[in-house]
């Protein structure tokens, strides 16, 4: 017959009352161990989430042609820097198979003007398409229609940055007449929220006017029909790769492109170039956990050395319970508990720690951080690992001792 | 003299030595032959160094011999494994030791109620059986004073009330008056003798005093590890 539950329990209790301080300094190192984890996977996490924001906010299975590098008498020039495309090559892509849409766009840069207030913003031409591509739905008002291309109308819909930095208050903005290059657009729609792309750009900080007004009207040049980049939404990730060459053949051929010169134009796949992103991100979490999991060992090693002393001095105590009639497995779980005691109770203050502590990241650092359920429940089950791990050598050290040995102890 | 016949002790060519990490064999205990029986009261003598402590160390289970056999209370000691032999201490011996070992940070009670304790008793058994010792021991008043509030009679009548608690049948004490004047010494021996006659309880004690092993019926010595007198304390000329 062994010891009641509660009687260990008590004992393990009593010894850990009359070392307080010692029992704190311990559980110090448990504390601080399992703060930081907490709190470096909440940062990680955080990040994570910002990237998976930012890829979503961009719509998912995506390409983006852009216009460029071509070699005019052997000069190579910029990606994008001379308008190599045409509103006819996003048709000749929509016309291939695995195409849900290919939105052309005219993106260029200009002031904005409404009454008193002006803005520096990025202007786009854009056929309906390009907004469904995106997945970026309308706040309110209406959106650029077919007609509004075919007419080359003045019309512009406005993202949220704009409409702040344009007006007092956002109910004024549709109907209201802006100029852009002194000229005057009517505002007949504000975008929802997008919030940072990828490169940290503010999505929101833009305009929308027609294709054919942008091309016409706003950036007019020699070549009337161009366009700068063609969006791409493919039907599924898996006819990307294909796709991809499909294309590089069908605007070859469209650009009467000789066999051996180089493409004029870029095609980028925006989901690799997420999974790329996402990579990192994964990276980061990884690095932040394993750094803070070290401070973890360093805690639990601080159990185990508090534990081995906590044996020797007490070798008396343990002779003369054995004396008594004291079970090893008795002594074992009694030292155990201690440690557990002490990495458990640690473990739940540094859990406390580390989500206020990731509540003042969220402040300081700008990164939502996110405590996640999985990092709370890991850190228990890694502090009462740790106790358990750390405090078993100590734990069957006295509880092997002979009994003669530890009375006889000075 | 009335004795019951069972034997509670059996020692059959008892050898016992020390052997030091360096590989120095000490010899000790050199063919010893004991049977003390149920309800006996022994005192064991003999000079320093002679090995009683020893021979007490292998009675109470707390150390093996190094050969021969013993036997107690019907069971071959030295094929006993940890847990039984823990069994044995918690049911069947009692300790009293010269320096107390009470435990630090507990009441008189919770002391007293250890053996229990490890017997895996509940509060409810055990605090009124460990009342009713400490009451016994005359210390109704100190039930639950600390070890460090008690004096040394005091914290050796505690001990004598937890060797008492699970109902042993054999208390051993190795110079338990050897650190106490003689008035609390006498105390002491007459509460060994009361729990001895009143209880039937065996008593082996270890002691340097005449006057103390008086309060025994049989005494033993020890010379150099070898029994050399076994006998009536009277036949060896002491009086109380
Ligand atoms: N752990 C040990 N290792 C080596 N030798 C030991 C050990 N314990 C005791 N001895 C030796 O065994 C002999 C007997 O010691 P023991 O403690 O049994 O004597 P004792 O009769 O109890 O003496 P005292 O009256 O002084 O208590 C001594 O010579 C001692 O040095
Ligand atoms: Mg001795």
């Amino acid at each position: 017959m062994s010891m009641t539950k509660q009687a260990i329990l008590g004992e393990a209790w009593v010894s850990l009352g009359a070392n307080k301080m010692r029992s704190f300094l311990t559980m110090l190192g448990i504390i601080i161990g399992v703060a930081s984890v907490v709190l470096m996977l909440s940062i990680g996490q955080g990040v994570q989430n910002k990237i998976q924001d930012s890829i979503n906010s961009m719509g998912s299975n995506l390409f983006i042609v852009l216009s460029g590098s071509a070699s005019t008498g052997g000069i190579r020039m910029g990606s994008g820097s001379s308008p190599t495309l045409k509103t006819s090559d996003a048709q000749e892509i929509a016309a291939l198979n695995g195409v849900v849409a290919a939105a052309p766009a005219l993106p260029g840069n200009a002031q904005v003007v409404f009454n008193a207030s002006n803005w520096a913003t990025q202007i786009t031409g854009i056929t309906p398409d390009y907004l469904k591509v995106r997945e970026w739905h309308l706040l309110s008002g209406a959106n650029i229609n077919d007609a509004d291309v075919r007419g080359a109308t003045r019309v512009a819909v406005l993202g949220t940055t704009t409409v702040e930095n344009l007006f007092p208050s956002p109910d004024e903005a549709i109907g209201s007449i802006i100029r852009i290059k002194n000229i005057p657009f009517e505002v007949i729609g504000i975008l929802e929220s997008k919030g940072q792309s990828l490169e940290g750009r503010d999505q929101d900080d833009a305009i929308f006017i027609p294709l054919t007004t942008a091309q016409r009207k706003l950036f007019g040049n020699q070549f009337p029909d161009s366009v700068r980049q063609i969006m791409v939404k493919a039907e599924s990730e898996k006819v990307m790769d294909k796709l991809e060459n499909d294309m590089r053949d069908a605007l070859r051929a469209a650009h009467h492109l000789a066999e051996r010169s180089e493409d004029d134009f870029n095609i980028r796949n925006l989901t690799a170039v997420a999974e790329s992103a996402q990579t990192t991100g994964e990276a980061m979490s990884l690095l932040l956990g394993s750094i803070a999991s070290i401070s973890l060992l360093v805690g639990g090693i601080g159990i185990m050395n508090i534990m081995l002393v906590s044996v020797t001095e007490r070798t008396r105590e343990i002779g003369i319970r054995k004396a008594i009639g004291a079970h090893e497995s008795d002594i074992l779980l009694q030292f155990l508990l201690e440690a557990v005691m002490i990495s458990l109770t640690g473990g739940i203050v540094g859990m406390l720690l580390g989500c206020a502590g990731s509540f003042i990241a969220t402040w300081t650092l700008k990164v939502q951080t996110d405590v996640s359920l999985v990092s709370i429940i890991l850190s228990f089950v890694v502090a009462a690992a740790v106790g358990i791990f750390f405090g078993y050598y100590p734990a069957r050290k006295a509880a092997r001792l002979k009994p003669i040995d530890a009375l006889r102890y000075q | 003299m009335q004795q019951s016949p069972s034997p509670l002790v059996v020692v059959n060519h008892l050898y016992k030595q020390y052997e030091s990490d360096a590989g120095v064999v000490t010899p000790v205990l050199k063919d010893v032959n004991l049977t003390i029986h149920e309800g006996e009261f022994v005192a064991i003598m003999g000079p320093s160094g002679s090995g009683k402590s020893t021979f007490m160390n292998v009675l109470g289970c707390l150390d093996v011999q190094t050969d021969g056999d013993y036997i107690l209370s019907g069971q071959d000691v030295r094929r006993l494994n940890n847990e039984q032999a823990a069994e044995l201490r918690n049911r069947v011996l009692g300790f009293v030791f010269q320096g107390f070992n009470l435990l630090p940070r507990r009441t008189a009670v919770h002391n007293v109620a250890m053996p229990l304790i490890c017997a895996g008793k509940e509060k409810v058994e055990w605090e009124p059986r460990a009342i009713e010792l400490l009451k016994k021991v005359g210390l109704s008043e100190r039930l639950h004073s600390m070890p460090n509030e008690l004096s040394g009679g005091q914290q050796q009548r505690v001990a004598i009330a937890r060797a008492m608690a699970n109902y042993p049948h054999v208390v051993l004490a190795d110079e338990p008056t050897g650190n106490l004047d003689s008035t609390t010494s006498n105390d002491i021996m007459n509460l060994f003798r009361e729990l001895n006659e009143k209880e039937g309880i065996t008593i082996i004690v270890v002691t340097h005093e005449p006057d103390i092993a008086a309060y025994a019926k049989r005494l033993i010595k020890f010379r150099d590890g070898v029994l050399v007198y076994d006998g009536t304390v009277n036949d060896a000329g002491i009086n109380a």
